[in-house]
């Protein structure tokens, strides 16, 4: 009898028999377009972010691969051998395949969303200035001076949900 | 070290014996700046100069090029002499050399880039300059061009180019060997002597091939404008590549290279002395603001001073005080 009072208590405080709810259930990812990413987003990740000492470097939480910085080794290699004989010798670096374009935009997404307390999500917090209302980032990382900067305004809008390519 | 756009090549018309195509093909891996300015989505720099200045948000070399890093190893001068010592002289063009001291990277991966040999030894450097303001200084040119009313009259030079319409300088990568000519010099590529003791042209393209080398040194034109009178500060990068280790040595890699950054200040020639590079108060560069006499560090000294002098004072009162008692 004893026994069963412990088993029912710890069920208790486990939530097992008050009929709680896993309050932790992920949210869904919020309706980001990959196209307009491919088209509009992703240039600027790769000029912005790309540098191996910043985010094109595997250390980092959010990992950016762009042509000429961090690659995945056998795509870079797929992409080597698709490259045309004139880019190649005009000294152009092979652009990034799918699965590297998909890699790169998993990436962002889980940056879309907003952290508690946070007016923006880290995306559109971390590369703004103090000064224009970002986050901390790191030296000369002030990517954005204020949010009238064009780039910003892009990746604003997809992460507000705008699609397509124009 | 990334590879480069081949604008010599373009510029020539080459002909099609077999020495002459080896030329050209060689003539690819000399420019190395140019896909600096390409976009980033085609492994250029995407507009960014990376020199270090604030229109580079501060970044530079080290941002991409991972190895070691260091602010000594780079040999400034000029003709005429005196720019880095007493300073510019106002419309005054200046032949700038630029000289990596000591190449420790990429020796032993010397000889031409050409598409399947492998890495290749290759160096670099970029630089602009600006005002204190953070425009852009004086006009650049390269090296053996002529300054034209409009600016340079070329884009490229034997060892230079200018980038982001001539905003910057960047040097090739490579040196190409010398081929004799009339006069006989000893590094030089003798093809005639060659050729006459029954080298076939795959046997002289190979020496010409294996003869190039990585730049360690470049020269290029600079001329402050004739209204300049402020400080100019120079912002200049160099790489020296270790000739491409990894998956991609055709277009080479940002590992294993050495960064060597320059931020020096100039001032007009007979205006005081240029401090140290820094940001002011003011968000300038230049230094500290002028003080008085009576400065924060005299402050500074003056209050320790004065309570000794305190102290001092109450140990011959007390002591007068007790020779009293007695």
């Amino acid at each position: 009898m004893g026994r069963l009072a412990v088993v029912v208590v710890m069920l208790q405080w486990c939530g097992g028999l008050s009929g709680c709810v896993d309050a932790n259930t992920p949210e869904p990812w919020p309706p980001l377009s990959a196209e307009r990413f491919a088209c509009k987003v992703q240039p600027i990740l790769a000029r912005q972010c790309a540098s191996p000492a910043c985010h094109g470097n595997p250390a980092r939480r959010m990992q950016v691969l762009a042509p000429g910085r961090m690659r995945m080794i056998g795509e870079l290699i797929r992409a080597s051998e698709a490259q045309s004989t004139a880019d190649r010798d005009a000294g152009l670096h092979p652009p990034l395949t799918k699965a590297e374009r998909d890699f790169n935009l998993i990436q962002a997404r889980g940056m879309v969303r907003s952290n508690a307390g946070w007016p923006d999500p880290p995306l559109l917090s971390y590369p703004l200035a103090i000064g224009a209302g970002g986050i901390y980032h790191a030296p000369n990382a002030d990517v954005f001076m204020s949010r009238q900067d064009p780039d910003y305004v892009i990746l604003a809008q997809w992460a507000a949900g705008l699609g397509g390519c124009p | 070290m990334s590879l480069a756009v081949c604008p010599a090549m373009r510029r020539q018309r080459l002909g099609a014996t077999g020495i002459v195509a080896t030329l050209g093909l060689l003539l690819c891996g000399f420019s190395s700046s140019a896909t600096f300015e390409a976009d980033a989505m085609r492994g250029g720099g995407g507009g960014y100069l990376y020199t270090g200045s604030p229109q580079s948000h501060g970044m530079d070399c080290t941002n991409c090029h991972q190895g070691s890093s260091r602010s000594d190893g780079v040999t400034l001068w000029s003709e005429p002499a005196g720019l880095f010592e007493t300073g510019y002289v106002a419309d005054t063009t200046y032949v700038v050399h630029v000289k990596l001291d000591i190449e420790r990277r990429g020796l032993t991966r010397q000889g031409a880039c050409a598409h399947g040999l492998g890495g290749c030894n290759r160096n670099s450097f970029v630089a602009e300059w600006r005002d204190e303001a953070g425009a852009p200084a004086g006009t650049l040119c390269v090296d053996g061009a002529t300054f034209g009313v409009a600016g340079c009259e070329s884009d490229v030079g034997d060892e230079t180019l200018l980038m982001a319409k001539g905003l910057a300088i960047g040097g090739h990568s490579q040196r190409k060997p010398r081929l004799c000519g009339g006069a006989i010099a000893s590094d030089c590529i003798d093809v005639a002597a060659l050729k006459a003791s029954g080298a076939s042209d795959a046997d002289v393209n190979a020496a010409i091939v294996a003869a190039v080398r990585g730049r360690v040194q470049w020269r290029f034109q600079w001329r402050p404008a004739a209204s300049a009178t402020g400080p100019i500060r120079l912002f200049l990068g160099l790489v020296d590549g270790d000739g491409g280790t990894s998956v991609d040595p055709h277009h080479n890699d940002y590992q294993g290279d050495d960064v060597l950054m320059v931020d020096r200040v100039l001032r007009r020639q007979g205006d005081a002395v240029a401090p140290s590079p820094g940001c002011s108060a003011s968000g300038r560069f230049g230094g500290a603001s002028p003080t008085t006499g009576l400065d924060a560090l005299d402050l500074g000294l003056l209050g320790p001073a004065l309570l000794g002098l305190g102290a001092v004072a109450l140990l011959l009162l007390r002591r007068r005080w007790l020779c009293a008692q007695v």
